[in-house]
């Protein structure tokens, strides 16, 4: 036998002990806590969203595109205090 | 078809992959932790799995790839490894430990492919059509790995004595 045949004889030789029932019980507990884990991201996530959402719809009329809604916001302010430059001249 | 439950699959195919994983990596830490790796995606897959192959092959083909993978990433890491045993954040002992081979020595010069080619052609006995089905490649790469694999075996055997 030469030696890379003996190698392979050692080799098939390997022998280590299984101890199957604790490995089991700590795979179970990783998949407990990967199970925990996507929980906890998914319950963050909505979270996120949900913020997202009302700071969207909180500051809506600021981030219009074409500026209508800053317009409409002037406008609403204005009508409601009077044009601020009148006030001014006015007042003084 | 049949619905298979996770314990069920641990209990058949446990002895199969153990004996895989422990030819494969060398310490009783790696062995363990890629024991679990291969089961956490047998759990992760098993919903997925519609009985096309038996279910002793499907696991034993997650089994090869989960360890492939293994020790991809575990030689993608060593530089960190040496050199908080360097600045001995971690004790030397125990990155030699983690890094010595110990009764396996030779199988460490193989990459991880050519070291899984050798298992499963020359200890387990596959056939090479088998193996090229396992690893998702043709036959002719399959034999020229193992080809190479036997070079720097017999080259390690002759030079340090093998195990």
């Amino acid at each position: 036998m030469g030696e890379y045949e003996a190698y392979l004889s050692r080799l098939k030789g390997v022998k280590a002990e299984l101890d199957g029932g604790r490995l089991y019980s700590r795979i179970e507990a990783r998949i407990a806590g990967q199970s925990r884990r996507r929980k906890l991201v998914i319950e963050g996530m909505l979270a996120v969203m949900l913020i997202g959402f009302v700071l969207y719809f909180s500051i809506r009329p600021y981030l219009s595109s074409n500026g209508e809604a800053m317009a409409d916001y002037v406008l609403q302010q204005e009508t409601a205090n009077g044009d601020p430059i009148m006030n001014y001249v006015f007042s003084n | 078809m049949k619905q298979y439950e996770f314990n069920e699959v641990y209990e058949a195919c446990k002895d199969m992959v153990w004996k895989l994983v422990s030819r494969y990596v060398f310490s009783r830490e790696d062995r363990e932790d890629l024991f679990q790796e291969v089961f956490l995606n047998v759990h992760r897959a098993l919903p997925r799995f519609r009985g096309e192959a038996k279910v002793g092959t499907w696991v034993f083909s997650i089994a090869v790839n989960v360890s492939i993978n293994y020790i991809k990433k575990q030689k993608r890491y060593r530089w960190l490894t040496d050199m908080l045993g360097a600045f001995r954040i971690i004790e030397p002992e125990a990155v030699e430990a983690a890094t010595d081979v110990g009764e396996l020595k030779p199988l460490a010069k193989l990459s991880a492919r050519q070291r899984m080619i050798l298992l499963l052609a020359e200890v387990e006995e596959m056939k090479l059509g088998k193996v090229a089905q396992l690893m998702k490649m043709p036959v002719g790469t399959v034999k020229s790995n193992l080809h190479r694999a036997r070079e720097i075996i017999k080259k390690e055997v002759r030079e340090n004595g093998g195990i």
